[in-house]
């Protein structure tokens, strides 16, 4: 449950959204990627309301669940080719745009294979690639390297800030405090449905001395206290 | 409309890879129409071709015993044997007994002499004006005894009674009308046989069988035209563990959650399964269509005959297609894991064809399951396919059929999308 949540996230920031289980992270996402609706309050995206402009929203908003949220029957080139024609995509740039992306990726000698063969890291992948297809304004990213292997993070993180670069907004969650510290421009971090503190990271970590690193900082915001509720 | 074609070719390379499923929606109702018509077939045969050993003592060896055995010879139903003159009555008892013969008639001695001798006095007391009584109590008793096996199919029986009372009763009244002409005869000193109320013509029972109210003969009731449409109802609704399976797993993996904060509507996912399901459905009553009309001859079975009802049957096909699509879409809207909705699913569409009459024609139920038939949609279909193959129906017979069918589509559409509005995606 969220409560008096305010986040302003600007345009090319990588937004680092932290918090314990059950703090409100993914309810958070949820909120923002229209999969729930608030009770309460009022949200803006590109400068729109989101009420009214959910269609406009949709197609300019990129989502990277937690989950592996493809087809693992199908093959990485028509999860994409699907993905891509329900973003309305023109098929010739489609097509160009997966064979770039699974260039980028590493993926293009896979592409004909089904996804349900891959490793853990490939399927991250292009669970990341059906995310950033149709170039979204703003991506938002589910826990996106949770459980995968260091190269497959280094892949993943590499593509992230070349898409930072390129323009793309970055609203990122995550319990891995020093991929935060290093990726993003801004953190923000949540307990118990409210924002505890939101800062850069150089910044949160001068606030609280002795505090040496942003996982210290967090530790001390948010206690050591063993959380087990899904968010 | 790219969204639309490009999630109908989602759920056609998901259904295509998925072999078990494909062998589930298509092999199971061949296999099943095939078993279940030559089952019922070979059934309805043994009732029909296969005849009932029969045993006639005639101890009688007069009219009334030739008579029962002509009638009884006269009959596909029963295999006759006349037992020879020393057979006793009590040797056909145990013959039926060892189960030797499944029926055995026994004719006593003198049974016609008893029956015209019982008629001439209650003739002589009729004109002589005396009471009823009077001649009742000089009668004799006139009976024939019939043993039957227990095993015996209660049709049969009832058909075998019949038979002999029609039989005793017909030469009762020949003997009747003959002894009350020569009477008349007398009485009026007319010319010997100019009057015999033999002579009087029965009553005729002319057979016509009703096809759409015109008269014209259509196809009789067998298994094939039962087991046809049947099986390719009980596919069309089996395919709810199918999509309802589907749907939960998009729903478990979140696939169906970030189609939906993709600009892809609620309904086109929703008109995609339907679209990809109907197809299923067409190419299953195709398979069934194509396997009843050209492989059952091959295998000795009835060929099955739409009587060029095939666009209506199309018509009856997509009713409960959408039909079944409804209610696989109300089960994965309220079941949360692929297990539920399979078991649930076959569950109920078993329970649903039973009482609509997939496994057994309705006409062959109790009165109770009869009446509760009326609420399963498969027996909608079969009843509309039974008016197209059995009476050579047309649009408007197999109308109010048809509009349950997507009366109650619509009811779980409904349901389901308003289920689903409450559901966390």
């Amino acid at each position: 449950m969220l409560s008096g949540l305010c986040l302003t996230i600007g345009r090319g920031e990588i937004y680092g959204f932290l918090g314990p289980n059950g703090a409100g992270k993914t309810t958070t996402v949820s909120i923002l990627s229209g999969l729930l609706s608030a009770d309460s309050g009022r949200m803006e995206m590109f400068g729109r309301p989101c009420e009214e402009n959910r269609k406009y929203i949709k197609q300019h908003l990129g989502l990277v669940p937690q989950n592996i949220a493809i087809f693992p029957e199908l093959t990485a080139y028509e999860n994409l080719k699907i993905f891509g024609a329900i973003y309305g995509m023109d098929s010739k740039a489609l097509k160009i745009r997966i064979e770039e992306l699974l260039g980028l990726f590493g993926l293009m000698a896979f592409k004909d294979k089904k996804v349900a063969s891959f490793s853990g890291g490939m399927k991250r992948s292009v669970n990341l690639m059906v995310g950033i297809l149709h170039k979204p304004e703003l991506l938002i990213l589910d826990e996106p390297t949770v459980g995968i292997d260091v190269q497959s993070k280094v892949v993943i993180l590499e593509n992230l800030k070349s898409l930072n670069k390129e323009g793309v907004t970055i609203l990122y969650t995550s319990h891995d405090m020093e991929e935060a510290q290093h990726l993003c421009t801004r953190v923000g971090i949540i307990d118990g449905g409210k924002l505890v503190a939101e800062d850069t990271p150089e910044g949160l970590i001068a606030a609280h001395q002795g505090c040496e690193d942003l996982e210290a900082v967090y530790l001390r915001l948010t206690g050591r206290k063993l959380r087990n509720m899904e968010d | 409309m790219k969204r639309l074609i490009s999630l109908i070719y989602k759920d056609f390379l998901l259904l295509i890879r998925d072999k078990a499923g494909l062998i589930f929606l298509f092999v199971m109702p061949l296999v099943l129409v095939i078993v279940m018509t030559g089952m019922q077939e070979g059934a309805f045969e043994s009732a029909s071709s296969q005849s009932v050993s029969l045993l006639i003592l005639d101890a009688d060896q007069d009219e009334i015993g030739a008579t029962v055995t002509d009638e009884m010879r006269g009959q596909d139903l029963f295999a006759v044997t006349v037992a020879n003159p020393s057979t006793t009555e009590v040797d056909v008892q145990q013959m039926v007994k060892r189960g030797d013969y499944l029926v055995g008639i026994v004719i006593q001695e003198n049974t016609t002499a008893k029956i015209q001798g019982n008629i001439q006095k209650n003739v002589a007391a009729a004109f002589a004006g005396l009471p009823q009584s009077v001649a009742q109590a000089k009668m004799d008793t006139v009976s024939i005894k019939v043993y039957l096996d227990p095993t015996l199919n209660s049709t049969f029986r009832t058909t075998l009674l019949c038979q002999l009372r029609e039989a005793s009763t017909a030469i009762q009244n020949s003997y009747m009308f003959d002894k009350i002409s020569e009477e008349v005869n007398d009485r009026a000193m007319l010319p010997m046989g100019e009057f015999s109320l033999s002579a009087a013509q029965p009553v005729g029972i002319e057979e016509v069988a009703y096809g759409n109210g015109n008269g014209t003969s259509v196809e009789s009731f067998d298994a094939t035209s039962h087991n046809v449409p049947a099986w390719t109802l009980f596919a069309i609704f089996f395919i709810v563990i199918s999509l309802s399976g589907n749907i939960i797993k998009e729903r478990q993996d979140g696939s169906f959650a970030r189609l939906m904060t993709m600009p892809c509507p609620y309904p086109t996912y929703l008109l995609s399964k339907v679209i990809v399901y109907a197809i299923v459905c067409l190419v299953q009553f195709l398979l069934v269509l194509a396997m009843g009309k050209w492989l059952f001859p091959v295998v000795g079975l009835s060929a099955f005959d739409m009587h060029g009802n095939f666009g209506l049957c199309i018509v009856v096909v997509l009713c409960a297609a959408l039909a079944a699509i409804g209610f696989g879409l109300l089960i994965s809207a309220f079941a949360t894991t692929h297990q539920q909705a399979s078991i649930f699913g076959a569950v109920s569409v078993v329970i649903l064809s039973a009482i609509g009459g997939i496994w057994v024609p309705t006409f062959l139920m109790p009165k109770f399951l009869k009446a509760l038939s009326a609420v399963s949609p498969l027996n909608w279909g079969i009843e509309a396919f039974y008016g197209l193959v059995l009476r050579d129906g047309n649009f408007v017979s197999i109308l109010p059929q048809c509009l349950l069918l997507m009366g109650f589509a619509a009811v779980c559409f409904v349901i389901s999308v308003l289920a689903k509005g409450r559901k966390s995606l």
